[in-house]
């Protein structure tokens, strides 16, 4: 085996599994924090369920904090080695992650071969951007072609999610005031987005089954599929039957389902669902 | 003996207006009582006399004498007060009778008939959707009667019995043609008010006032309207100039820059202005060159307004209106605290108050539009007896105004939901005309007569559901007719049945009758809301 030269950094919020983690020696994770009061932890070491009870015990909203710049230089040391660093992040509508890495990049390390990806996704989106970095690496392509692809792959991918109240996203100022009210009458589901580095409304409707409809009627809309991914946090069975419902009509794509990890918890609430796709590139 | 009117003059035809305004005050109950329907309906008279109030006031009150121009500011009164469709309707009628007196100093008792032909065809080219049986087969008496009198050289008076007669006639056969009218034992109310209209003129011209005398009372409150928006032009100003001396375009040119609802009423060496601005005291700088300037009156509209302004606590958290125009602001028709409410927090700029029996007048529509607070405007009717006045608003205001046609409050929460203020206009009305048909929506109240539906007596008293102004289920307790209701209005693909509950009903009891249905409809949503509406105890929209 010989070793790979790109390394790959993808912050915590995209869950890389263990086995990933262990299979990949050129794969690093850079964890971004959860605030509860005085209390702080890494991403990993605090799952969602656990973030939304102690937030409740404790009575504080939850709080996040992307990673300090000495983890980002740290992650980015090989580079001064000459070894090409990737870095994805979680899009720059929900974090300051991206912006973060950059300042590091362009302060600390000037003149080293650094790429900082916005994945302008998360979760699985991340994690399948993440595969495909650590593919191209192991086939030989240079980091150049492989951050490039890795902008089409963003650029082709969609994120769309529902919560169950948009008291979290306002709190953490990620979304207008004056959306997050209409998400607070006559239980209207609104269908959330990320475009252009913001969290948008797509469409307004009532309840959660209407509103998952909503956006399977989105993913219709798209031609030739790479990946279907359905992200959770809580509502086991409404995941189950949407994904049964996914798979039966694209029996061809690959379909993921995965937990949400508790930084994402923290920004959007309790009891998202959301639906993540690409189109192939 | 009764005078012989051979020319009309202004004088007689304030009097002929003054008339039938006291013919409504007599008689507006009883056409409101012409009701085809078990349910409070739109009430026509009181919209009449309201619409005709306004007539009588501006009428009575102008400087005028030549009976065309005095028509004309009849005619224009109507068309800003006009109250639901029958104060349309009315409103048409005098922009005809203008129509057939325009310029005219005084008229013959022939031309003064013609003019009433000519507002009797306006009258029901507004009707929407011509039926025989209602004001449109009254309208055709009338002018078969009037032709005949005008033919014959009879006096004014005579060509006016002559129409009521024929118009008479033609109203005691409407619910022949009509079984809807049979059915409640009653003739048309808009053409009752037609014929009513027509004997108070008549009245008027011969000078047998009868019954109250006229009062403007209940036409003088001032439309307020019930939001707090932001007024992009708030000082409302009025001087007059005298020894005006300069040109009347150059003036207008000017003072257009300067603000809106510009309103220019030249006399002879005198000019009347009055118009909105940001800045009076650059309006009255510059009218100094045109004159002397007297009667200056400054106010500021806000102020007018936050007296009319009355927001629950729940609403204190909407976030204040933007100060720099909007592309785009939603007008939208409520009726109920809690309803408007909701409508306030989906997005609606501002909020008239009004529905079913209480119609807006086209006028607060207009002052709406007025205070500046964006460039277009959608309006929500929400109710069908608004329709036309919304209609009448995009007449007269042409590009800057759209109608999405909701016809009841849910539809207008549908639309306003698929309301996106990045769109452009055209885009919006499609996605918000799209989704209000999506909806569908009924309402619960209490029978306030015996009807028949379907062959069947339906008691005074009895709890009814309405779909599209019918009687559609009915039973004795509130809690199978609303079940029977919603079961009516679900389909294979309904996934929530919303319930506005009005103002006669207590949210316990509400609520324990949501629960109920909930039991009833299997995996169906039941939501309770507070609507707080009159008259109606439910209203029931499913998704």
């Amino acid at each position: 085996m010989y070793v790979i030269d790109i390394q790959i950094v993808i912050d915590s919020t995209a869950n890389v599994p263990e086995e990933m983690l262990l299979a990949h020696a050129n794969l690093r994770v850079v964890p971004l924090q959860i605030i509860l009061g005085k209390d702080e932890w890494n991403e990993p070491e605090l799952t969602t369920a656990e973030l939304f009870r102690l937030a409740g015990e404790k009575g504080v909203h939850p709080q996040t904090s992307q990673p300090a710049p000495g983890a980002f230089a740290q992650a980015f040391t090989p580079a001064t080695e000459g070894h090409p660093v990737i870095m994805i992040c979680l899009s720059g509508g929900l974090s300051g992650t991206v912006n973060g890495a950059r300042a590091v990049a362009n302060k600390d390390f000037k003149g080293r071969e650094i790429y900082v990806i916005d994945s302008c996704t998360g979760a699985i989106g991340a994690l399948k951007m993440t595969e495909a970095a650590l593919a191209m690496a192991a086939a030989g392509e240079s980091a150049c072609v492989i951050a490039e692809y890795l902008q089409r792959m963003a650029a082709a991918t969609r994120t769309l999610f529902i919560v169950d109240s948009l008291e979290y996203l306002r709190k953490g100022g990620r979304i207008g005031g004056a959306a997050a009210l209409v998400g607070s009458i006559l239980r209207i589901k609104p269908i959330l987005t990320l475009r252009e580095a913001k969290v948008q409304v797509l469409d307004k409707v009532r309840t959660q089954s209407r509103a998952i409809s909503r956006m399977l009627e989105e993913l219709s809309k798209e031609d030739s599929l790479a990946y279907i991914g359905v992200v959770y946090e809580d509502e086991p069975a409404v995941v189950e039957e949407m994904l049964t419902s996914i798979r039966q009509r694209y029996p061809d794509v690959p379909v993921s389902r995965s937990a949400l990890g508790s930084v994402l918890g923290a920004h959007l609430g309790p009891g998202v669902i959301g639906l993540i796709f690409q189109s192939k590139v | 003996m009764q005078p012989r009117v051979e020319v009309i003059d202004g004088k007689d035809f304030r009097r002929m207006i003054t008339g039938a305004y006291s013919a409504f005050m007599r008689k507006h109950e009883y056409i409101n009582g012409l009701n085809v329907f078990p349910v409070p309906d739109g009430d026509t008279g009181t919209n009449m006399l309201l619409t005709l109030g306004a007539v009588a006031k501006a009428v009575t009150e102008a400087p005028d004498e030549g009976i065309g121009s005095l028509a004309r500011r009849g005619a224009d009164s109507a068309i800003m007060g006009a109250r639901g469709n029958s104060g349309v309707i009315l409103s048409q009628l005098l922009r005809g009778i203008a129509r057939g007196l325009s310029g005219k100093d005084t008229a013959t008792s022939a031309e003064v008939g013609k003019a009433f032909q000519y507002g009797v065809l306006y009258a029901y080219r507004a009707v929407a959707r011509p039926v025989e049986g209602t004001i449109l087969t009254v309208a055709k008496g009338i002018a078969k009667g009037t032709y005949r009198a005008v033919r014959d050289h009879a006096t004014f008076s005579d060509i006016l019995t002559a129409a009521i007669n024929a118009g008479g006639e033609e109203l005691r056969r409407t619910p022949e043609l009509l079984p809807a009218l049979k059915a409640a034992g009653v003739v048309d109310a808009g053409g009752q008010g037609l014929i009513v209209f027509l004997t108070g003129c008549l009245e008027g011209l011969e000078g047998r006032f009868s019954g109250p005398e006229a009062d403007f009372g209940r036409t003088l409150t001032v439309p307020g309207i019930t939001a707090d928006i932001a007024i992009a032009h708030p000082y409302c100003t009025e001087f007059i100039v005298k020894r005006f001396a300069a040109s009347l375009v150059e003036v207008k040119r000017q003072l257009e820059q300067m603000g809106e609802s510009l309103v220019l009423a030249p006399g002879e060496d005198i000019l009347k202005v009055h118009m909105h601005t940001a800045h009076p005291g650059a309006v009255l700088e510059s009218a100094i060159a045109w004159g002397t300037l007297h009667d200056i009156k400054i106010d500021n509209m806000a102020d007018q307004h936050r007296k009319t302004i009355d927001l629950g606590e729940s609403l204190s958290a909407v976030p204040a209106a933007p100060q720099d125009k909007d592309k785009l602001a939603i007008i939208s028709v409520v009726v109920g605290d809690g309803m408007s409410a909701i409508m306030r927090q989906l997005g609606a700029n501002i909020i008239i108050s009004g529905g079913q029996t209480m119609n807006p007048p086209v006028e607060e529509f207009i002052t709406a539009v007025h205070n500046g607070l964006a460039e277009q405007y959608i309006i929500l009717p929400n109710n069908k007896n608004i329709v036309l006045a919304a209609v009448q608003v995009k007449k007269l205001l042409g590009e800057r105004v759209a109608i999405v046609p909701t016809t009841t409050i849910p539809q207008g929460f549908a639309a306003i939901l698929a309301f996106d203020p990045g769109d452009p206009l055209e885009a919006n009305i499609r996605k918000m005309t799209e989704a209000q048909e999506a909806v569908r929506s009924g309402s619960l109240t209490v029978a306030v007569r015996d009807s028949a539906v379907g062959g069947q007596t339906v008691p005074e008293g009895s709890y009814i559901g309405v779909i599209d102004g019918s009687v559609v289920v009915w039973a004795d307790n509130i809690a199978s007719a609303l079940k029977q209701l919603a079961l009516y209005l679900v389909g294979a693909d309904s996934s929530v049945v919303s319930l506005y509950y009005g103002v006669e009903l207590a949210e316990t009891e509400a609520e324990r009758l949501a629960e109920e249905l909930g039991k009833e409809l299997e995996g169906i949503e039941v939501q309770v809301y507070f609507g707080g509406q009159p008259h109606y105890q439910f209203i029931v929209s499913v998704e």
